[in-house]
């Protein structure tokens, strides 16, 4: 186990080799056969799983095990300490153990489903890179690591979203996603600066080190004290505010829409179960922060719930597969943070590793269908796929809705962990709008499950190659129900059944989910009414937001930007030109000077020297001695 | 006996200035040269009057006799050209260096005069050596021998080179 | 009056200092290369005055001062000689010893 712990550099090293091998072809004559390159990534990555179940199994224990935290010293300003590191305990391997796995199945899949692009080794470069930054990220030990890596996967998910540039709508999504990823980059980065402002002023012994996420338990009250209520409540808010981006809620949810236009497999592992986690996971980490304002716990609460159901009733009308699961993922990550808002982390933390199983394969799933069903399409009507021609296709995205929806296996336990704990709060809205959520939830899974599978068309058949990979990621979610416990122990499947402690609860969410399944049932099948067009035509659109920002972007940002651009062209220029002809008018005058006569060089040497002798005597007579 | 020297020393010492002055200053180069021999001589007895007889013998004779045949020679292989000095090139240059240097003197001069230098005498009492000839030939010949064979023998290759140059330019013209 | 008739070692000084200020005048404002090298002649000689006269005023037990100006002055012939030289290449390469037509220098 130490061996793990010792040689955790590995799994940094071994995803920068495989993207060094991947990219390599383009800066030397000869380049590695796509074979090469998908077995030195799926290495890699499988590496960093083995290491991540070693560590996943020693932190979870059901001991509590101290975290290990290795540190080296960055930059030292002052009374700032910041330092690059590794810290492992039970969060930061939960988090390494779903990227890692989600990776090794979503690399698997990619080689067949992208086997015919043009640019793969571009993919599997970005792929690697993506792996290295969120393995730095999750295991990273204090806010600046972080936010380094914040950026850096933001750059990876633009870069991702434009890998079919040659598409300009594509370009224009990605430009979206990228403008509105860096909002939350300088939320973060305001929070960042705020906090090392008090450092450097209110300088106590270990204020060097507030930065790392060890320290920020003890030295969290610090904050508190010395900000005020409201100074402390927005400082968490940004960094609150850096999660919510990060994260797709509203509102600025919109960039998950337009990441869309990102290859599937790519979808499946970002935007469905890994990027989007990383504003959980600087919520978790931060909560010592949160934890003090009691503003921040109901903020995080009403914005998880607010996100929750209106991403919920985007995704119910929507017909598009990918749009319905990027609405599916805002919703359900909005559900995670209204469990970090009621202060459960490891309720959300559950829920975040059902949930990603779950829609990662929904991703997976989803990419087959578009690429061999619907022919490129990403419309349900135009799936020509059914249940009795692809027996385990339909199974594994059955499996999925029902962890999903929250009627049985993983998500269903998760679920009910979040229901219990809501009940605490005492308030009937919320409890009432969670199970509207639920209804929604399991209404637009099964919708869609009924559309595409159901339909009567079986034209296609999805190759087994994609088919293997469904299926392992269908055991995983399965899997997934293993991990279930209070504080996340590895506990086994009786246990689960042990933490529910209310049969009422159980009861009524049961009823809820199946409630919305059979509507779905009945919407398609039997067709029910469904929405009135009106409200049909708001909720696919995503209530116009998108609109709204083209409007602020274009008569808000654009005139300042083009004043900018006037003072910079007008003024600053004109400066940095008026230097340039200052120094040439008067090197012109001082040039007259230099007349080519050697007799005259003498005059102006003899004259300076006389100069200086003057100089001195003066000198000499002011200090006394001539 | 004071005042005589003094007085001597002010002849002597006008001489040097003024066909230093003339040098200078005057339109034909061949005048020029005979200036100067006037102001070498000067210098060199002034030389005596500091009882330096070795270094004043030295002067009239190198510095004296010497560059001015030197000079001469040079003249009469160049060709005497008149020389106008003063007006359209020069003249603010000149004006204002005149002026300048004056002025110069005159602040240092003035300078000097507030320290403690009042009233040296020339012949110092010395109670050491007398540097008469024998005395210096002793002491650059022991002492100082190093220095003064090497320079001796590049005094040699330079008056031999020199002697080269003139041969190659009086039998070349070139 | 004192000072005028009690020739002591700032007269020899002054007037070391107004050979070399003329000399550099000369070697300033004259047209003619050898008239130049008259110029720097007369600064050499006011220079080895100021050296003989600290030789004389400052410590009189030895005469290291009154060799160095003999060294000095031998170096001052050998440099005027070489200068003599080159002039008379010069005259031989341009014809005329004229510093304005020779000097090739531009501004």
């Amino acid at each position: 186990m130490q061996f793990f712990i010792d040689n955790i550099l590995l799994i940094f090293a071994l995803p920068l080799i495989a993207m060094a091998i991947a990219f390599i072809g383009k800066f030397f004559k000869f380049s590695f056969s796509k074979g090469t390159v998908v077995y030195s990534s799926v290495t890699s990555t499988l590496v960093g799983l083995i290491y991540a179940v070693a560590l996943y199994f020693y932190y979870h224990t059901g001991v509590t095990v101290e975290p290990t935290e290795f540190s080296m010293n960055w930059l030292r300003l002052g009374s700032l300490n910041v330092s690059l590191g590794i810290l492992i305990d039970e969060v930061s391997t939960l988090f390494l153990l779903i990227l890692m796995l989600i990776s090794v199945v979503v690399q698997w899949y990619s080689a067949s489903y992208m086997a015919d692009d043009e640019n793969f080794d571009l993919f599997y470069f970005l792929l690697n890179l993506f792996v290295f930054s969120m393995t730095a990220l999750v295991l990273s030990s204090n806010m600046v690591q972080t936010y380094l890596f914040w950026e850096i996967i933001g750059i990876c998910s633009y870069l991702f979203v434009n890998y079919y540039f040659k598409n300009a709508k594509v370009s224009e999504a990605s430009k979206r996603v990228l403008i509105i990823d860096r909002i939350g980059d300088m939320m973060f980065c305001a929070g960042l600066l705020i906090l090392i402002y008090f450092i450097f002023n209110y300088p106590i012994d270990a204020s060097g080190e507030l930065l790392s996420y060890t320290a920020l338990t003890d030295s969290a009250s610090d904050f508190y004290v010395y900000f005020s209520d409201t100074g402390f409540y927005l400082t968490s808010l940004l960094f609150f505010g850096a999660a919510l981006v990060k994260s797709a809620q509203f509102p600025l949810h919109v960039w998950l829409i337009d990441a869309m236009e990102a290859p599937t497999p790519i979808s499946a592992l970002i935007h469905a179960s890994t990027m989007v986690s990383a504003g959980i996971f600087l919520c978790i980490r931060l909560l010592p922060i949160f934890n003090l304002s009691e503003m921040m716990a109901d903020t995080m609460l009403y914005f998880g719930l607010a996100t929750a159901f209106i991403c919920a009733f985007f995704a119910v009308a929507q017909t598009n597969i990918k749009k319905m699961l990027a609405y599916s993922t805002s919703s359900q990550l909005g559900l995670m943070f209204t469990a970090l808002g009621i202060m459960v982390p490891a309720t959300a933390t559950y829920y975040l590793l059902t949930h990603a199983f779950a829609k990662a394969l929904l991703f997976l799933i989803a990419g087959a269908l578009i690429k061999y069903a619907g022919n490129g399409s990403l419309e349900y009507a135009d799936m020509k796929i059914s249940r009795k021609s692809n027996p385990v296709t339909a199974l594994c995205y059955f499996i999925a809705i029902l962890s999903l929806s929250g009627i049985f296996f993983g998500g269903f336990f998760a679920k009910e962990l979040l229901f219990e704990n809501l009940q605490i709060t005492n308030s009937l809205a919320v409890v009432s709008i969670f199970c509207i959520i639920c209804f929604m939830t399991a209404y637009y899974l099964f919708k869609s499950y009924f559309l595409i599978f159901e339909s009567g068309c079986d034209v296609v058949k999805i190759p087994n190659s994609l088919k293997t990979t469904l299926v392992v990621m269908m055991f995983f979610v399965i899997g997934a129900t293993y991990f279930v416990s209070n504080d996340l122990s590895f506990g086994g499947f009786c246990d689960a059944f042990e933490i529910l402690s209310e049969p009422k609860s159980v009861l009524s969410l049961i009823i809820i989910s199946v409630l919305g399944a059979l509507t779905a049932y009945g919407v398609v099948l039997k067709k029910w009414e469904s929405l009135p067009p009106v409200v049909n035509g708001f909720a696919r659109n995503g209530a116009y937001i998108d609109k709204i920002f083209a409007f602020i972007s274009d008569y808000i940002f654009e005139p300042i930007a083009s004043l900018a651009k006037k003072i910079d062209k007008y003024v600053i220029d004109a400066f940095v030109d008026f230097q340039a002809t200052a120094t040439k008018t008067i090197s012109w005058f001082v040039a007259y000077s230099q007349g080519g006569n050697i007799q005259s060089y003498l005059a102006h040497s003899v004259f300076v020297i006389i100069l200086i002798l003057v100089f001195c005597l003066v000198m000499a007579i002011g200090i006394g001695e001539v | 006996m004071d005042k005589l020297q003094a007085i001597i020393f002010y002849i002597v010492a006008l001489a040097a200035v003024v066909g230093a002055f003339r040098a200078v200053f005057t339109r034909k180069i061949f005048y020029s040269v005979l200036y100067a021999f006037m102001s070498f001589i000067a210098v060199g007895l002034l030389f005596f009057a500091l009882e330096l007889p070795y270094l004043g013998v030295v002067q009239l004779a190198l510095c004296g006799v010497g560059m001015t045949v030197l000079f001469v020679f040079a003249i009469a292989l160049t060709g005497k050209k008149d020389e106008i000095i003063s007006p359209i090139v020069h003249r603010p240059r000149t004006y204002l260096s005149i002026i300048g240097l004056l002025l110069l003197t005159g602040i240092l001069a003035c300078f000097f005069r507030v320290g403690s230098f009042m009233s040296d005498n020339i012949a110092q009492t010395t109670n050491g050596v007398i540097p008469s000839t024998k005395a210096i030939s002793a002491e650059l010949f022991m002492s100082y021998g190093a220095p003064f064979v090497f320079s001796g023998l590049f005094f040699l290759a330079v008056i031999l080179g020199f002697g080269v140059i003139l041969s190659m330019k009086i039998g070349g013209k070139k | 009056m004192d000072f005028l008739f009690n020739i002591g070692m700032y007269h020899f000084l002054l007037l070391g200092l107004f050979l070399f200020l003329i000399g550099l005048l000369g070697t300033i404002i004259s047209k003619n290369l050898l008239r130049i090298l008259i110029s720097l002649e007369i600064m050499f000689c006011g220079i080895t005055l100021n050296l003989a006269t600290f030789s004389v005023y400052s410590d009189g037990t030895h005469f290291k001062g009154e060799i160095l100006a003999l060294f000095v002055m031998v170096m001052v012939s050998v440099h005027i000689a070489v200068g003599v030289a080159i002039m008379l290449n010069i005259h031989g390469f341009k014809g005329t010893v004229d510093v304005e037509e020779i000097g090739e220098l531009k501004g």
